[in-house]
């Protein structure tokens, strides 16, 4: 039985749509956090694909397939961020990042938008490393290779994110 | 909520991408997939046109080289005109061996360069003159030629015996 990236690299589609479903929403959570609008981070995430579809020989020899993906993700955001130039950045809503924003739990919506809020309060190079690691799934490891960082910075911007994030969350539950 | 922040936040789900999103993502992959890849000979005619050019190229030069040095071979080289022999004596006692032959270089190629345009001139009026006279010529010639031969057969018509050609050239050859 061939592995993941062997079919990938064969170009068998049926490989690219079980690539897809395994990381597609945490990463498009995570291109969200980045290019701050939805369409935007459609695009991007449609390019990621395509880019992996165009250079599909590499995937053969790729070990780690859904940090790979996070990568190509990352570097197609940070493209599409230099593309529109800087502007002002619009804060993103609890509606566009969770699910529960859009229930009907009174008090997950209020809870959605209270860590959206405070997701935006933290340091943008913080909030990347929360949003990998929660959100995307990924050990401190594959976020170090993600954001071309060492590992200890990867785990020390972490515990700093969170550390700051306490107090700010335990102020707005009062 | 608690007061763990960790927790609080996996307490909630990203939201994700939206259906319709897969199905064009995975569409464009097939297309992607499907797009024809051009055949390997087509992708070598780039190349191989770059590498003819190149070769015809070099080729050119090492024939042309080589004609060169067999015709040298053959006819040896190059004569040098008396006079120019003598003003190079002169340069190469004044000077040395390499300035000479500089010179010798310089003379020669200056000795083999076309005719001006007012030496065609001069050549062409030449010619018209020399066409002139040669006419003038055989207009009297034919006159006494006729006379002589009406005298010797009465009742010939005149100019028949004559059916002499005479031909006229551009003559290139430039002034000393």
């Amino acid at each position: 039985m061939d592995s993941l990236g062997q079919r990938l690299a064969r170009g068998d589609r049926a490989a690219f749509a079980e690539l897809y479903d395994a990381c597609s929403d945490r990463c498009h959570h995570y291109v969200v956090t980045v290019v701050h609008t939805r369409e935007a981070a459609d695009e991007v995430i449609q390019e990621t694909f395509l880019r992996l579809v165009r250079n599909r020989q590499k995937l053969a020899q790729i070990a780690d397939l859904e940090a790979y993906v996070f990568v190509i993700a990352r570097n197609e955001a940070l493209r599409c961020l230099t593309q529109r130039g800087r502007g002002k950045v619009r804060e993103i809503t609890g509606a566009e990042l969770f699910m529960e924003a859009g229930g009907a739990d009174g008090s997950q919506r209020d809870l959605a938008d209270l860590v959206a809020r405070g997701l935006e309060n933290l340091n943008p190079l913080e909030r990347e490393v929360v949003e990998l690691k929660i959100y995307g799934g990924l050990t401190f490891r594959e976020i170090a290779l993600v954001i071309e960082a060492p590992l200890q910075t990867a785990a020390s911007r972490y515990r700093s994110a969170l550390d700051r994030l306490k107090p700010w969350l335990a102020g707005q539950m009062k | 909520v608690n007061s763990d922040p960790e927790g609080t936040l996996r307490s909630l789900t990203p939201r994700g991408a939206d259906g319709a999103l897969r199905q064009r993502v995975l569409d464009e992959i097939g297309r992607e997939l499907a797009a024809r890849k051009p055949a390997r000979w087509q992708r070598l005619i780039g190349p191989a046109v770059a590498a003819s050019v190149i070769f015809a190229f070099g080729a050119n030069i090492g024939i042309t080289q080589w004609h060169e040095t067999r015709l040298a071979a053959i006819f040896g080289p190059p004569a040098i005109p008396g006079n120019l022999r003598e003003v190079l004596a002169i340069v190469e006692s004044v000077t040395d061996r390499e300035t000479a032959h500089l010179v010798e270089q310089r003379l020669i190629a200056a000795s083999r360069s076309e005719p001006s345009f007012e030496q065609n001139l001069r050549v062409i009026e030449k010619y018209f003159q020399n066409l002139n006279a040669l006419g003038k010529e055989d207009r009297r010639e034919k006159t006494q030629e006729d006379r002589q031969d009406r005298s010797d057969h009465p009742g010939r018509a005149p100019g028949l015996g004559l059916d002499r050609e005479r031909h006229v050239y551009l003559d290139y050859r430039l002034p000393a």
